[in-house]
């Protein structure tokens, strides 16, 4: 069982690596020759943030022009975005702005996002450099972090990262985590009656609370 | 746009009824309208009202179950029950019936029983229904939007409400019962599909039908189906999405119209409308105009695709007229087609399809399949090579061996070893034996191959890693060799401690690593039965290079050991060896190694070897090898620094101390060849052998010690004196000092005749009459003595036998009188009768009482000499005794004399 699930969505052009980086934080491995996906793909894991469950269902989506549509529709319920370019090519860069800009008028605006530079093994290749990755994140307010799926570095960092960064804000009192349009559920111990009695803001913390200390 | 593998695994054909009678309707004549498929048969509903079932080999068999059209059908997958709605005859006006038909029972007329029928309320035209297995909700969707629920038990009620839990909206398209199984506690869920939206209800009594709508996009008429495992899918134009209690879940992007959608074991198949542009055929893509539009265009032309979602391929596709329904059953899938033929997809063998995929290199995907299949571990590692193979002539060697890597422990290690070791591709061999290793699969061979590779490649950190951690799954003789012959010293060090391979770990310290004092150490760690071992081993070397703690370390061996409890090299604490000595010292069994089998390590370190015996010696050891050893070691010292009367003193010191324990021969031996007079003599008078000390003054002349020892030995052996006298009877030199000292000895024990003296002495030419002039005067006037003392004797004894003749002359001639007045008996006055004997006694007759014969007071006497003489004569016969008496008796002749007198001769 879980205390909250999280629901993220990875976008970014095709190739970039999205469903490597889903299939290292799940499955623990790599592998090198990935079919295009077609749609929307899924994957979970439960991770652990301040001694919490907490479950992490991620969709992962086609990079392709073709299926923007279909992966748009995507975005609603999502509390984290892992934004996704590729290191060594130069274009996945710069079409960050397409896909944030995509990703702020059909997410909810609170969405976290995590800006990733992929392909970090490949350092022969670089295209982008980190420190223009980190000023397109700073400049955008997202979280940034380079890693590679082939070798898992900093894979696990991203999802945590971004988990912990939904959490301070469950924390704060940012989200109404009754209302799953934000992508983030209570966990099933909660139950609903419970759940509409904490009501919103600042007794996030009770509600938690509540369904820790069983 | 889509890179979904394309393949061919169903063999379409088209069926051929077998019609047993001609009077049965075949099936390619009918207006179907609704089809449902499960166990075992095909069912078919007409416009006529009849329902048809179709077996394996289709024949049909049907009856009437509604007056007029079958709407819809749904056969139970549990229970033999069948679900329909029709509409009977008109009287009902135009409200459907919903119908449900035990099949296993028969009515009167033998066809299958009517459990229940149910007029619908609604005289509105039904799209879909959803049962629950138990019968126990009976979901109905409209056309207006109506979702009309019928709970209850049908089987007993006498009447079932119809409650309507949606209000008219948008028309139903499709409706299904999750599968709500598990942890969670919703009761059975309906999903519902309308042309706009996608709604779930919760059936259970206490959601009270609660409604949620969980994605604004609905489905079109044939669009939804219930994946077996109660998963539902919507066929969108854009694209196949699955959905899941909480709305959307992954989606497919397979564009184009769908028009139906099957769920065929793991396959998804679903018919679609062909595009008119030829070059985008299957999969419509950005440019697809509006569902009508391309419905009139593409009217009579339809696509069929059947995909496997889990394995992400496409397993069949093909053109079809117009296909109007889909069912399966036997494994295989059957398109109606509105012009009234029949297709049977069948599926193909499972072999069958690897084989396409090889032929294909579609290696991924094949494994997928043999796995999905539940194929055996061989046959995947079988796939899993022929990948590899694929890969390896390609050149893709890293590809290559991670397919061999799922081989293992299926497929022969040679086989991928050798490859790889003809490509010369160290690394890849490298991970792949090192992955045999892993799973425990590697022998000897391998071990010493992966040692092999790590050590060519310099791989350094993966060795380490190797050995430090996997030990147990290789051969560790085998790893430490390679060790040490490709020079990674500490880690076959490494090893060889951590096996407890004293040896090879010594090996490699002394030999390799000339490490002495570690290796001493580690010796001391070591138990006792591997120390003494060891040190026998490896003394040699140890002593010559660290003498003084080799010592130290081989005095305690052979007193008192007990290993050093110590942390090895590695860190490691020893705690087997701790183990071992406690049980050691709890057996009481106090273990000691035998000094003598190390004295042979000391060969050229004479000094420390001096220095171990010592030791040894103060411990008490009785080992005579030790006592000699040091002995010669006391004598070799002493004869190398020349001179060293200190050392003699040590030696003889050390010779004469009763607590030491020599072997006497072989220290006699040592003294000899020292030729140590002290020690030589010492032995000789220990060994009591007086004539070896005295050939020994002899030999050197020493006069004095040579009468020394006669005096001294000459009351055990007098003959000294004897053997003394001849040799100064024959020296050259004066000793008539000597020879003086040595006769005054002979003649106080008159050891031989002087006549022997003299003919002893005669042989030296020096030796002057001077010298034995006392002597001999002496010795003459002795025998005078002598024999004047003899002659008396003799002639004293004549006198006696004399006398003893004339009395028994005198007896046997003259007369005897007897003058005896009493009786020498009783000593009263003889009277008569009375006895009188020849030796002058006389007695009463009375006091002689019966032996009258004989003299009492003569008798005893005489009795006794007679005795004598009856003795010498019957002793003079046992020559035995005579020469017995004659062989101990001091003087011979003086036996041989006694016994002639006894009468031996006579």
């Amino acid at each position: 069982m879980y205390s909250f699930l999280f629901k993220y969505i990875i976008i970014g052009d095709t190739g970039v690596g999205k469903s490597c980086l889903l299939l290292q934080f799940t499955d623990k491995r790599f592998q090198p020759v990935h079919d295009l996906t077609i749609g929307v793909e899924f994957g979970a894991r439960m991770v652990t943030i301040d001694n919490k469950p907490i479950k992490l269902q991620i969709w992962d989506t086609a990079g392709q022009e073709s299926f923007r549509s279909i992966t748009r529709s995507y975005y609603r319920g999502s509390a984290g975005a892992l934004l996704v370019y590729d290191i060594t090519r130069r274009d996945t860069f710069n079409h960050l702005t397409c896909w944030l800009k995509d990703a702020r008028s059909y997410a909810h605006s609170n969405m976290t996002i995590i800006l990733i530079g992929n392909k970090s093994d490949l350092e022969q290749k670089r295209a982008v450099t980190y420190e223009e990755g980190e000023q397109f994140a700073k400049e955008n307010g997202l979280i940034f972090l380079e890693t590679s799926a082939k070798t898992a570095f900093n894979v696990e960092e991203a999802f945590l990262q971004t988990a912990k960064k939904i959490y301070e804000k469950i924390q704060k009192g940012d989200f109404d985590i009754n209302n799953e349009t934000f992508g983030i559920k209570l966990g099933a111990p909660q139950s609903k009656t419970d759940a509409s009695s904490s009501g919103t803001g600042g007794t996030g913390d009770k509600a938690q609370g509540g369904c820790c200390g069983k | 746009m889509n890179n979904w593998k394309r393949f061919t695994f169903f063999d379409k054909e088209i069926v051929k009824e077998s019609v047993k009678d001609k009077d049965e309707p075949s099936i390619q004549k009918l207006s179907i309208t609704c089809t449902t498929s499960g166990r075992g048969r095909l069912i078919i509903g007409d416009q006529e009202g009849f329902i048809y079932f179709v077996d394996r080999e289709f024949r049909n068999t049907s009856f009437q179950a509604y007056q007029q059209n079958v709407l819809l059908l749904h056969q139970l997958k549990e229970r033999n029950f069948l679900c329909s709605v029709g509409y009977d005859d008109k009287s009902y006006g135009q409200a459907s019936v919903l119908k449900v038909w035990n099949l296993d029972k028969t009515d009167k007329n033998d066809n299958p029983l009517c459990v229940r029928a149910i007029k619908l309320e609604k005289a509105i035209s039904v799209t879909c229904i959803a049962v629950l297995e138990d019968l126990s909700q009976i979901m109905v969707g409209l056309s207006d939007g109506e979702i009309i629920a019928i709970r209850g038990d049908i089987f007993r009620d006498k009447t079932i409400k119809q409650k309507s839990i949606r209000q008219p909206d948008s028309p139903i398209t499709g409706m299904g019962f999750m599968n709500t199984k598990g942890p969670s506690q919703t009761g059975p869920v309906l999903f519902a599909v309308t042309t706009t939206n996608v709604l779930t209800y919760y059936t259970a009594p206490q959601f009270k039908d609660q409604e949620s709508v969980i994605d604004d996009e609905g489905g079109d008429f044939g669009s939804f189906i219930m994946s077996d495992d109660g998963s539902p899918i919507i066929a969108r134009t854009d694209a196949i999405y699955f959905y899941n209690i909480d709305g959307r879940g992954p989606c497919f992007g397979f564009q184009g119209i769908k028009t139906k959608v099957l769920w065929f074991r793991s396959y998804l198949v679903v018919v679609g409308l062909e595009n008119s542009q030829a070059n985008n055929a299957l999969f419509p893509g950005q440019s697809f105009g509006s569902p009508s539009q391309q419905n009139q265009i593409n009217k009579n032309n339809n696509i069929l695709n059947i995909y496997d979602v889990k394995n992400k391929y496409i397993g069949f596709t093909d053109k079809f007229d117009s296909i109007s329904h889909i069912a399966s059953e036997w494994g295989s899938i059957f398109l109606f087609s509105a012009d009234g033929k029949i297709y049977q997809l069948e599926e193909k063998d499972t072999q069958t399809k690897l084989e396409t995929l090889f032929k294909k290199h579609s290696y991924l995907v094949a494994i997928d399949l043999a796995k999905s299949q539940h194929y055996d571990n061989s046959s995947i590692a079988d796939v899993y090579r022929k990948y590899g193979d694929h890969l390896y002539t390609k050149g893709d060697y890293d590809g290559a061996i991670t397919q061999y890597l799922c081989t293992i422990g299926q497929l022969e290690p040679s086989y991928v070893i050798r490859k790889f070791l003809d490509a010369q591709r160290i690394h890849n061999l490298t991970s792949y034996i090192q992955a045999l290793h892993e799973k425990n699969l590697a022998n000897a061979n391998h071990t010493t191959l992966l040692l092999n590779c790590y050590t060519k490649l310099k791989d350094v950190k993966k060795l380490d890693h190797f050995i430090k951690t996997d030990s147990g799954t290789f051969d560790v003789e085998t790893a430490i060799k390679v060790c040490r012959q490709a020079g990674y010293y500490e880690h076959a060090l490494f090893l060889a401690s951590k096996n407890n391979r004293h040896e090879w770990y010594l090996k490699i310290l002394l030999e390799d690593l000339s490490e002495h004092r570690k290796a001493l150490h580690y010796i001391q760690t070591l138990e006792f039965e591997e120390a003494d071992k060891n040190l026998k081993k490896y003394g040699k070397t140890l002593v010559s290079e660290l003498p003084d703690e080799t010592t130290r370390v081989l005095m305690k061996l052979c007193t008192d050991y007990q290993p050093i409890p110590t942390n090895d090299l590695f860190g490691r604490p020893m705690t087997d060896t701790l183990s071992t000595v406690s049980s050691t010292v709890g057996l009481g069994t106090k273990l000691k190694a035998a000094p003598e089998e190390f004295i042979h390590i000391f060969v050229s370190q004479t000094e420390w070897l001096v220095k171990f015996l010592e030791y040894m010696i103060q411990q008490n050891n009785d080992s005579p090898m030790v006592y000699n050893t040091m002995l010669e070691l006391y004598l070799r010292e002493d004869q190398q620094r020349g001179s060293g009367s200190d050392k003699k003193e040590k030696a003889y010191e050390f010779l004469t101390n009763p607590k030491a324990k020599f072997d006497q021969d072989h220290a006699m031996i040592l003294a000899q060849v020292h030729n140590w007079k002290q020690g030589i003599l010492y032995l000789y008078e220990k060994l009591e052998l007086f004539n070896e000390i005295i050939e020994y003054h002899m030999e050197n002349n020493d006069y004095e010690g040579l009468i020394r020892a006669c005096k001294k030995y000459g009351v055990k052996d007098p003959n000294l004196w004897v053997r003394a006298l001849s040799y100064f009877s024959i020296t050259k030199q004066d000793c008539k000092n000597e020879i003086v000292e040595v006769l005054a000895n002979i003649d106080r024990d008159n050891l031989i005749p002087p006549l022997l003296v003299i003919q002893i002495l005669s042989q030296n030419k020096n030796t002057t009459l001077e010298v034995i002039k006392e002597y001999i005067t002496r010795r003459l006037s002795q025998e005078t003595l002598q024999i004047d003392k003899d002659y008396s004797q003799i002639k004293q004894f004549a006198d006696e036998t004399e006398k003893m003749r004339n009395e028994i002359t005198d007896l046997r001639s003259n007369a005897k009188i007897f003058q005896q007045s009493k009786c020498n008996f009783c000593q009263s006055p003889l009277d008569l009768p009375s006895i009188h004997f020849l030796c002058s006694h006389s007695f009463h007759q009375r006091c002689l009482s019966e032996n009258e014969r004989e003299c009492t007071i003569c008798g005893p006497n005489n009795r006794r000499f007679l005795e004598i003489k009856k003795n010498q004569s019957d002793s003079a016969i046992q020559h035995d005794q005579f020469f017995k008496s004659l062989r101990t008796s001091p003087d011979g002749f003086t036996t041989v004399s006694e016994y002639f007198g006894k009468g031996i001769l006579s």
